[in-house]
């Protein structure tokens, strides 16, 4: 009998559930086989397109009233509907609104009849976006994510480990931040859009403590084709922020970055803040409060750190040595570890810093770390002098990594942020925040930022500053992003960003002002005690 | 050293020291090292904090349930786990491999999230007291007071306890000598419990002594760079000295301490602990050496693939690693093209996943095969993938890379083994596990490795293929070349396995001193399958580097060091395939099914808890319940797959031996529109013999013919082709059984010659397909030219070379049976139906079938069913016949009897004498009396029958060589008779 008649007989005479299997699993590689051999006309685009609510969905309405509409068929993000061609009465349309959800909650969202409805009912005076073609505040150009009425962003959410876990680390759930940022792309969208697109955002979920999720995540960001990325801060620990700039793909990011990389990476890599910047004004800006004066009790500085980027701490160890004197500064070098310091490390330092007969103390890059410095310093009875830079100390203070209280009282922390805004008395929101805030509750009351975990703010900032850089940028471009947030000089941050100046050649981070901030035994706080912001030391 | 770092040095040393008194009191009981010992109470001291901050209760008490519940963890990995694998095995090597499977599961317990206390409750981890003592500057907490004051009572207490209870008594000798202690009527299992009992609550005492100082709650365990100071304690006590161990843990904690406050880095203080702990086991090796003394395998082996002998020629066997490693190559090949894994994101786990896959060939080397147990085999990769970033903007090609990270592999663990491979034992996994913890947290932060910078380093080159292959890019090509080089692993690994290296490799494991005796240096081998193993994990590194574009300290955790050995071990001791399928295993579920488990592990690390869940139970399944892993499993399942097929083809192979019949068939019905056309008519046809059926028209002849053949499906009943049921089965199939059939009208194929016909009868052995034959392959020429030699031969020992390329249509009906005939021959059938052969053939020749029929018979070995209406013929042709009548069987036998059957003589032949003659008395013992015709050319007959005139080839029928004299054949012989013959 040939094999296949003894295929036959078996197909013939196998179990029923065998040959069901059988079938299964022939029917399976003959689909593989298919998608395999059969060319798709481009499957990743239509992959990438399905997420979208622009397909199907509404209309994204228009701005001002009576503004000239954005293209012939108006600013739609989902362009087909009626609402395309409408327009808000009173600034921002509600079709604007609900096109921008179901712009940014994919193909649901996106088949959403009440977004296409409202949008179209309510845009019924015409206009569309602010500005017209291309031109100032328009860019022309070609790129990828862009059309002439839009423009596809990937945002990533910060998904430590479900919503339980973000909870648990201070971390809004993904479905919060996503809503943030959904408030502030719509805000943007409904003045005009960056560069006169639309804004649509397709989201992606990473956790920040598995770098193979987000080195993946970062694969699937360039494969969706997005312009550029807006992410609150789940590559913040993380070596691989600079995976998109290597794709060149723009990235805005909610954290710091050292100054090398953003040299290395420019014009891609945006962030709220550069490291080296805020330890170096830290230093400086302490100096000038006489943090280092002996009359106020001085006599020789502990300075505690990381070691992840050598070259920074050289420089900071460099600078503090020339403030204080090499003799008058002992110092403590925790290592690099991958997750936080070994405490024996942490107990030594304390033991040679109260030895070494340390009155005030310094920290670079300790973050986490800090919580545990403190926890055996105040054991210890160790209750230096703190300068300290606010390297998210803020946000940490009141989280379950936070400093012991006791041991941190009146400590002095040098910001280059809007930080302690919250909690200090007689605070007036600056105009970005009020924006934002305003964002927030038309589009889902979403809440105070003052009130909200710091990323809901970053968001809008990061949103913000992406506007500006596209509104400004040269042509449309993803390398052009740089020189249009160049152009377009400062953008107002809601807090808890610090006000910027993006003017200088070469400027892709914010931070370019600080101003000092003490932690209050009385409330348990950070508070603000002097509301200027000075600039930079440069 | 000032007193306050001695403080620090002695109080952590404390701590670590009773961790090693518990490591050492388990090896003493179970001799083998139980790297979960730290684990063990990580949960009590979780609990501790929650009990005392969500709870309310009193440290006090919640520190009593605390030991309690450190007890019962380690009486329940004893029973559970410990306790039924030292019942099976005593191997040192599966015991630590189970150890490192417990400290995974019970590590995965604490990021359980319910089980951590509340944040919102208190920050700070909860103290017996409140204390303010000074020593030399450092200010003693509670929980330090109660270091001092417990660790080395506690100590006391176990010396105390070991030496002069008899429970003590009873462990010592246990751990000596379990035989000896068993014959002294002391319960082996009974000790063992209370011993791990005993290392559960010490290490809960030093968790939660070790608690207030963790950063916080969840990070109170025993991660690897305390597993490497509480194994470096227990070497300074060669694994067996209580008091030892607690001075080697008080001795690495005041070096620690002292390295730290004198270089003021973290990372140097672990640094001296690692060159501390090499130091050790270089001078502490003879001891740790008789401490480790093994004797047999440390390892179980898969057995070797049993093959029942009847199917050692099958290829399906023969072949089965080629088939195997095939499809797998075809599933991997094809998956990163299939819906879901064809996005970037998941082509790089894909990547990933191949290249844990490569080394966990790597660690099979050097576990499997060595029994040798590394715990830093990703450092090395670690270390490769920095190389490559250094290396590739000088333009180094992949392959080239590949090598050199090799080599790298080979010496850095050539470096760190040499100590430790000097000694008997797994002294490997202490100084590897040193590696794993340095090499994230020192050895890559140095500038000279390319360090410096906080995002690690960055390949900004892509090292082309080499020979114009181009430079891979994107996640896909990289896949594909992580592919290849698995593949190249795969297969040189295997080779590697099956010489003589290989062989000694697996001496050297199994005895060390039976292997020096034939003049193998155990050392020299163990350090080169060491040095293999490295060079395998180096490419692992370029690939690393590769897939992420990337390296950085934080992607080579020693966890994960810990969790890869699972690979081997999950996979099958030994086993290349079961390597890989463990890393699909374990990684893919880890990539791709760990955000399912994200509610459960929903804690700082998701993939970090589900993959210590997936490693941990993973291997203590595997060594419980797959003791030799996957691998085992799979050629298992095989060899109970083959036993099964060797049984039925013994079944078959006896029911041939039994001479099953050629054709049976039982309790057939048919029905046509309510008339039964067939009643049950149960026939046999023996091996050998021709049988004849005969009936009236309408009895059921041809339908039961029909039923037989396939070309009509009954509605009921059974038929046996050579014991085989084909009642089912289309007529096709039925000719692959052996059978063959002419049909009444003999109408062959009218398009066809006489020499086509016969070649297509050949063509079930000679087999040539469409493609090939439309472009004329050269092997389809050599069939058609074999099958057209075979096929005239054939018709011209028929006789009818005179009409071989006539078509079959012209032929008269006569010549066309014959050329039926000729075609049922030249098939080769076992079992030939011929349904009126003669019917339209002038009687002469139609006398010329009966030889004919019996030299087919004779020269093909078949049995020849036949039904007639020339009763000469058949009474003369047939060994037995049957009669037919309404589809029923009313008499079988000889043709004598049937001839004198009395329901047959009234049915069917008549009761006269006319025709009792027809019936054949006389025309057997006349063949010629019906000849009609002359040979007129001496070869020819000119046949007249049914108005049909033919010219047979009677001459070359009754005179071929091969024929029996057709005299001869007057008087059939019995079935038995020719059976014999």
């Amino acid at each position: 009998m040939t094999p296949f008649q003894e295929f036959r007989l078996w197909a013939r005479r196998a179990p029923v559930a065998e040959r069901g299997a059988a079938a299964a699993a022939a029917a399976l590689v003959l689909a593989v086989l298919i998608y395999v051999l059969v060319p798709s006309s481009d499957a990743g685009q239509a992959s990438a397109l399905t997420n979208f609510g622009p397909a199907t969905g509404p209309a994204a309405g228009g701005t001002a009233s009576g503004a000239p509409a954005q293209g012939t068929t108006g600013s739609a993000l989902g362009g087909t509907a009626g609402g395309a061609q409408g327009s808000a009465t009173g600034g921002t349309s509600l079709g604007a609104s609900t096109g921008g959800t179901t712009g940014t909650t994919g193909t649901t969202g996106g088949a959403s009849a009440g977004g296409s409805t409202t949008g179209g009912t309510t845009g019924t005076t015409g206009g569309g976006t602010t500005g017209g073609g291309p031109g100032a505040g328009c860019p022309a150009g070609k790129a990828p994510g862009v059309t002439a009425s839009q423009m596809k962003i990937a945002v990533v959410l910060v998904n430590i480990a479900g919503p339980a876990a973000n909870s648990l680390f201070g971390v809004a759930t993904p479905d919060t931040q996503q809503a943030w940022a959904n408030a502030a792309i719509q805000d943007v969208n409904a003045s005009g859009g960056a560069g006169c697109r639309k804004i649509t955002a397709q989201y992606f979920k990473a956790n920040p403590t598995d770098q193979a999720d987000l080195q993946k995540t970062c694969n699937d960001v360039q494969d969706s084709g997005a312009f550029a990325v807006l992410d609150g801060g789940a590559y913040a620990n993380f070596p691989l922020v600079d995976c998109y700039a290597k794709a060149g793909i723009p990235y805005f990011g909610g954290y710091l970055i050292s100054g090398t990389q953003r040299q290395k990476y420019y014009p891609y890599l945006f962030e709220l803040q550069t490291a080296d910047r805020l330890y170096r004004d830290t230093e400086l800006a302490l100096k000038s409060r006489g943090f280092f004066d002996a009359a106020k009790g001085f006599k020789k500085l502990g300075f505690i750190y990381r070691s992840c980027d050598p070259t920074m701490i050289a420089n900071q160890k460099q600078l503090l040595a020339s403030i204080v004197g090499s003799t008058s500064m002992v110092t403590y070098d925790v290592g690099c570890p991958s997750a936080l310091a070994n405490p024996s490390d942490i107990q030594q330092a304390v033991l040679t810093f109260q030895r070494s007969g340390v009155t005030n103390v310094t920290t670079a890059a300790l973050v986490a770390d800090f919580a545990t410095f403190t926890k055996i310093a105040q054991q210890q009875n160790f209750k230096p002098i703190y300068g300290l830079p606010d390297d998210s100390l803020v946000a940490l203070s009141y989280g379950s990594q936070a400093p012991d209280t006791n041991n941190i009282a009146n400590a002095i922390a040098i910001s280059g942020t809007r930080s302690g805004d919250e909690k200090t008395p007689g605070t007036k929101p600056n105009p970005g925040t009020t924006r934002c805030n305003a964002a927030f509750k038309k589009y889902g009351n979403l809440g105070d930022v003052y009130k909200l975990p710091q990323g809901a703010g970053n968001t809008c900032d990061l949103v913000s500053m992406f506007d500006a850089a596209v509104d400004h940028a040269p042509a449309m471009q993803r390398n052009a992003l740089a020189a249009g947030l160049q152009r377009a000089g400062a953008v107002d941050w809601s807090f808890p960003g610090g006000p910027t100046d993006f003017s200088h050649n070469g400027e892709t981070t914010g931070g370019e002002f600080w101003r000092p901030l003490q932690f209050k035994p009385a409330c348990t706080c950070w508070q603000v005690i002097d509301r200027t912001f000075k600039p930079t030391f440069g | 050293m000032n007193l306050g770092t001695l403080v620090l040095g002695v109080l952590n040393g404390l701590t670590i020291g009773l961790l090693a008194v518990g490591f050492v009191l388990v090896y003493k009981a179970n001799r083998f090292l139980n790297l979960a010992h730290g684990q063990l109470g990580t949960l009590s001291a979780v609990l501790l904090a929650k009990f005392v901050l969500d709870n309310g209760w009193s440290w006090w008490v919640a520190f009593g349930v605390a030991i309690v519940i450190g007890l019962a963890t380690g009486l329940l990995v004893e029973r559970l786990f410990v306790g039924p694998l030292r019942a099976r095995t005593s191997s040192p090597v599966t015991l630590l491999l189970l150890s490192l499977g417990v400290s995974q599961l019970l590590l995965a317990l604490t990021y359980i999230p319910r089980l951590a206390p509340d944040p919102a409750h208190g920050t700070q981890y909860p103290q017996p007291f409140h204390s303010s003592l000074h020593i030399g500057g450092v200010v003693l907490t509670g929980m330090s007071v109660l270091t001092l004051a417990v660790v080395p009572a506690l100590v006391v207490v176990l010396a105390v306890f070991l030496k002069f209870s008899y429970m003590g008594k009873q462990i010592r000798a246990a751990a000596n000598n379990p035989d000896a202690a068993r014959l002294c009527g002391v319960s082996v299992k009974r000790v063992s419990a209370v011993t791990w009992g005993i290392a559960g609550t010490l290490a809960a005492v030093t968790a939660v002594l070790q608690a207030p100082n963790q950063p916080s709650f969840n990070v109170a365990t025993l991660g690897p760079y305390l597993l490497l100071l509480t194994v470096g304690a227990a070497a300074f006590g060669a694994f067996v000295s209580v008091p030892l161990a607690l001075v080697g843990g008080v001795l690495i904690g005041v070096v620690s301490q002292f390295v730290a406050s004198v270089t003021s880095s973290g990372a140097d203080a672990e640094l001296s602990v690692f060159l501390l702990v090499i130091g050790v086991v270089l001078f502490r090796g003879k001891d740790i050496g008789r401490a480790f003394a093994l004797s047999g395998a440390v390892v179980q082996d898969r057995p070797v693939l049993r093959v029942p002998p009847s199917l050692r020629t099958s290829p399906l066997v023969r072949r089965q690693g080629l088939l195997l490693g095939s499809a797998a190559l075809l599933v991997a090949a094809v998956l990163p093209q299939l819906p879901y894994f064809d996005t970037s994101g998941h082509r790089f786990l894909l990547s990933l996943v191949l290249i844990y896959a490569l080394l966990g060939i790597a660690l099979t080397m050097l576990l499997g095969w060595a029994g040798q147990v590394s715990l830093g085999h990703f450092a090395v990769v670690g270390i490769a993938a920095y190389l490559v970033v250094r290396w590739a903007p000088h333009g180094w090609s992949l392959p080239a890379l590949c090598l050199f990270s090799g080599v790298v592999g080979a010496v850095v663990l050539v470096l760190v083994g040499l100590p430790a491979l000097r000694v008997r034992g797994l002294t490997l996994a202490v100084t590897t596990l040193g590696l794993a913890v340095i090499t994230p947290d020192w050895l890559l932060r140095q500038t000279w490795m390319g360090g410096g910078s906080s995002a690690g380093v960055s390949l900004d080159v892509n090292p082309p293929l080499g020979s114009g292959l181009g430079q891979p890019r994107s996640p896909v090509e990289i896949y594909y070349v992580a592919l290849v080089v698995l593949v190249i692993a795969v297969l040189a690994a295997g080779m590697l396995r099956r010489s003589l290296p290989g062989r000694l490799v697996v001496a050297v494991r199994d005895n060390e001193r039976a292997s020096a005796s034939f003049g193998v240096s155990p050392a020299t081998v163990k350090l080169s399958i060491l040095a293999v193993s490295g060079f395998f994990a180096g490419p692992a590194g370029v690939l690393w580097a590769e897939a992420w574009k990337s390296a950085s300290p934080s992607h080579f955790d020693a966890n994960v060091s810990l969790a890869l050995v699972a690979l081997p071990v999950i996979g099958g001791l030994g086993s290349i395939a079961g390597a890989v399928s463990a890393a699909v295993l374990l990684y893919g579920g880890t990539f791709f099914l760990g955000p399912l488990a994200a509610p459960l592990f929903g804690d700082y690390g998701r993939n970090l808890g589900f993959a210590l869940f997936l490693a941990g139970a993973g291997q203590i399944s595997a060594l419980l319940w797959l003791p030799t892993g996957l691998a085992g499993a799979a050629q298992q399942r095989w060899e109970s797959y083959l036993e099964r097929r060797a049984a039925r083809s013994a079944v078959a192979g006896d029911a041939a031996d039994a001479d099953p019949w050629p054709l049976q068939t039982q309790g057939i019905r048919v029905r046509f529109d309510g008339v039964v056309a067939l009643s049950e008519p149960d026939i046999v046809v023996q091996r050998g013999e021709i049988v004849g059926l005969i009936g009236t028209n309408g009895a059921g002849k041809t339908t039961l013919m029909n039923v037989i053949s396939g070309v009509l499906q009954p509605d009921q009943g059974s038929v046996l082709v050579f014991g085989q049921e084909v009642v089912d089965l289309p007529p096709d199939f039925r000719a692959a059984y052996g059978l063959a059939r002419s049909f009444q009208d003999a109408t062959l194929f009218a398009g066809l010659t006489v020499t086509d016909t016969v070649q297509l009868a050949l063509s079930r052995t000679r087999k040539v397909g469409f493609l090939s034959s439309m472009v004329g392959a050269p092997w389809v020429r050599a069939v058609q030219r074999r099958s057209r030699a075979e096929a005239e031969e054939i018709v011209e020992r028929f006789g009818l070379s005179a009409w071989k390329d006539s078509r079959t249509a012209d032929l008269s009906t006569g010549t066309k049976r014959v050329c039926d005939l000729a075609a049922q021959v030249a098939a080769r059938p076992k079992l030939l139906l011929l349904d009126e052969p003669t019917a339209g053939v002038a009687q002469r020749e139609a006398e010329a079938f009966g030889p004919l029929l019996r030299r087919i018979r004779d020269e093909l070995d078949c049995a020849i069913l036949i039904v007639e209406h020339d009763m000469p013929l058949l009474m003369g042709l047939c060994d037995r016949i049957y009669a037919l009548e309404t589809g029923t069987v009313i008499a079988e036998g000889t043709p004598e009897e049937i001839r004198n059957d009395p329901r047959v003589v009234a049915s069917y032949l008549g009761t006269t004498d006319a025709a009792i003659s027809r019936s054949g008395k006389t025309a057997v013992r006349r063949p010629a009396a019906r000849r009609r015709g002359s040979a007129a050319n001496g070869k020819h007959v000119s046949v007249d029958g049914d108005g049909a005139t033919a010219t047979l080839p009677v001459d070359a029928l009754l005179h071929d060589e091969h024929l029996p004299d057709t005299a001869d054949l007057a008087v059939p012989a019995a079935p038995s008779s020719r059976r014999a013959t």
